[in-house]
């Protein structure tokens, strides 16, 4: 078996003391950002992605996936204890996660969720030990057409399932592709947009668009904007943490349905994390006996959503690792991370580079084990950290901002880039855009461009090679009937879930 | 939707976008058109080629163009495409700009990139945090000066002690 030898050979890899210390420091930090009121996971990822050049690749891009999956856990516990949806995925869970806090019992909410948490992502990681592999022998077929169609539709479902308006987020996939366009063009060497700076011959530097999008612009709209946030109803003690074997017994099929809907969603491009906790939670209401429990305190309306979560957290990867091609724009900042480190992100990687590969799936469980494990005697430090001021966190981060982004070329020009950009990103939050999408256009520009030139040489400019070669025909066929069903549910509306009004104007990613 | 300066003549629920929201729209999609004119027009200099050989520019453009009339149906379909969930949690971008911070997280950037190449890690940080700091309405001199001086101090360890950032502690 294939995948049980890469599986051990990638346990071997985690373990070593560097890479298990930086697994370890991974989900450490994301779990404190994950609780840290007015700081998402974006901006934490960027701010950390320039400590991580210095680092060899393989412990780079485990500390950088264990700040998103370490968050995901903190984001719960924002949610289920202050009511605060501050990361878009557990937005759900505050629905009866709060209730529960309030009858006091959060602590089995918290149990609950990092038990479903934890079902979850074992799901999700064993699904990407099996399926991955195959993807990449399938893929390892693609022609440069094949590839430019599959990026074509992994744009368009990442612009148009985002939140918000599709148009907008069309928009911003267009820019970012745009911004990817920056510098030197690889075929002929001609300077494009550089508009007569030097610095910028070798294109945007993706750690100022990064920090720009989402470290100076989300200060700029977040600054006096960001409610203090009282904790005083939420003492939680260890020994609340474990789930009565009733509670136990209610929960565990919620989590299993939550598991299967969050992985089905994680195969879906463009439909993440928050797409899975919403749906799972519908799907709990819809199938339950009594779903006017849900709302107030029903444990399944945590356990389902949780599971969810985490299982397309971990199926997020999956196309990001295997085919190349991000899922959102956290995705698209890991690969980013990883094109700095050297590596050509591809079908090709699992081959090439086995101890990345490998290394991150068997990472994923020890990191996972290490923030149930953490989160236990943690807890009373997370309902700490939660009312650290605002006013104390964004000059600091603003600090690791500025000096993040020199130290990547030693050039103050980059920071003068970031601010630019931070600027542009605010006038674009305050017109409804979400800059995500910018991100992942960035990445794929690049390729996307050089696949689409090579299809086309070789087809000798007839453009009906994207549609006589069957495969790619599929993909853009998926892409069409993906705006199809996207115009359709925008003409009729759908049924939303209310959500309580977040108390600060916290993230979207 | 969070409306906390009503609009006369809007409040509208979810179906009827305030008209502040319409020109929120409208100016959204002429930004987007004219960035898109921008690049179609600069890509086309750069040479498009043909299409068995592209050039350049034929990349640029092509997005140019696609973002003229994305930009043109948001700025006059914004009835249509209304944000739905804008109301959720979004209520920041209807809520007026905070100039004092705005001005203040603006000035620590360019006081970190004028004064850190002249004086050092050290007073370069400690200006950025605490004109950053400054902008928060409840934040005091002392605390942010207290602030900055921690930060500085423990960054420019962290950064040139620890990660061998190439800058001098205090002068260039």
């Amino acid at each position: 078996m294939e995948a049980i030898d890469g599986l051990i050979h990638g346990f071997g890899v985690a373990f070593q003391l560097q890479n298990f210390a930086a697994c370890l420091a991974g989900v450490f930090i994301g779990n404190v950002v994950g609780v840290l009121p007015g700081l998402g996971v974006m901006t934490a990822i960027s701010m950390l992605l320039p400590l991580t050049f210095a680092m060899p690749p393989v412990a780079a891009i485990l500390m950088l996936a264990g700040i998103y999956y370490g968050a995901q856990y903190g984001g719960a516990i924002c949610s289920i204890l202050l009511n605060l949806p501050c990361h878009p995925p557990h937005a759900v869970t505050c629905l009866d996660g709060y209730p529960l806090t309030l009858k006091g019992k959060g602590g089995t909410a918290l149990g609950v969720t990092m038990l479903a948490s934890f079902l979850g992502a074992s799901f999700g990681i064993v699904l990407m030990v099996f399926f991955a592999p195959y993807l990449v022998r399938i893929a390892l077929n693609f022609g440069p057409a094949e590839i430019s169609s599959l990026m074509l539709l992994g744009l368009l479902a990442g612009s148009t399932l985002a939140r918000g308006s599709k148009l907008k987020g069309m928009s911003m996939t267009c820019l970012g592709l745009l911004l990817g366009t920056m510098g030197t063009d690889i075929n002929t060497g001609l300077q494009r947009f550089t508009f007569g700076f030097p610095e910028l011959d070798d294109g945007l530097e993706i750690v100022a668009l990064a920090l720009g999008l989402f470290g100076v612009a989300e200060f700029l709209k977040s600054v006096n904007a960001v409610a203090p946030v009282s904790t005083s109803a939420t003492r939680i003690r260890i020994a609340d943490l474990w789930p009565s074997r009733s509670e136990l017994r209610t929960a565990i099929v919620p989590a299993l349905r939550g598991t299967l809907v969050g992985s089905l969603c994680s195969m879906i491009p463009g439909t993440g994390p928050t797409i899975a906790s919403f749906m799972a939670y519908g799907l709990e209401k819809r199938v339950s006996r009594r779903p006017q429990e849900f709302g107030h305190g029903a444990i399944q309306g945590v356990a389902a959503p949780e599971a969810a979560t985490h299982a397309a957290v971990q199926g997020d990867f999956i196309p990001t690792m295997s085919l190349g091609i991000p899922g959102d724009a956290v995705m698209a900042l890991l690969l980013g991370a990883l094109v700095i480190q050297g590596i050509t992100p591809g079908p090709q990687l699992i081959t090439e580079h086995p101890d990345i590969f490998w290394g991150l799936i068997a990472s994923f469980w020890i990191g996972n084990i290490l923030l149930m494990v953490m989160n236990m005697p943690m807890i009373g430090l997370w309902v700490k950290l939660l009312s650290i001021p605002y006013r104390y966190l964004y000059p600091s981060a603003l600090f690791f901002v500025c000096i993040g982004v020199y130290s990547v070329r030693s050039d103050m020009f980059s920071v003068g880039t970031t601010l630019a950009i931070g600027v542009f990103g605010h006038v674009l939050l305050r017109h409804g855009f979400h800059p995500a999408p910018i991100l992942l256009g960035f990445v794929l520009g690049q390729r996307f461009e050089e696949n689409l030139r090579r299809a086309l040489l070789l087809a000798r400019g007839d453009l009906s090679i994207f549609v006589t070669r069957p495969i790619s025909l599929a993909f853009l066929l998926t892409a069409v009937l993906l705006l199809g069903a996207q115009l359709y549910f925008a003409l009729r509306r759908r049924d939303e879930i209310q959500l309580p009004p977040s108390a600060s104007p916290i993230l979207d990613e | 939707m969070q409306n906390k300066n009503n609009m006369p003549g809007g409040g509208g629920g979810l179906d009827q976008p305030r008209s502040s929201e319409i020109w929120r729209d409208r100016r959204a999609g002429l930004l987007m058109a004219g960035i898109g004119a921008f690049a179609a027009v600069t890509g086309a200099r750069y040479g498009i080629g043909t299409l068995s050989r592209i050039g350049p520019g034929f990349f640029p453009t092509v997005l140019g163009i696609v973002l003229v009339v994305l930009g043109l149906a948001i700025a006059f379909t914004a009835t249509l495409a209304q944000d739905h969930e804008a109301g959720h949690g979004h209520a920041a971008q209807d809520a007026p700009v905070d100039w004092r911070g705005y001005v203040a997280i603006v000035a620590s950037m360019v006081l970190f990139i004028v004064l850190t190449p002249v004086l050092g890690l050290v007073p370069g940080t400690f200006a950025c945090v605490f004109t950053a700091a400054m902008g928060d309405r409840k934040m005091t001199v002392l605390n942010s000066a207290v602030l900055a001086a921690v930060i500085s101090v423990a960054g420019a360890l962290l950064f040139i002690w620890g990660l061998r950032v190439g800058l001098p502690y205090f002068g260039s």
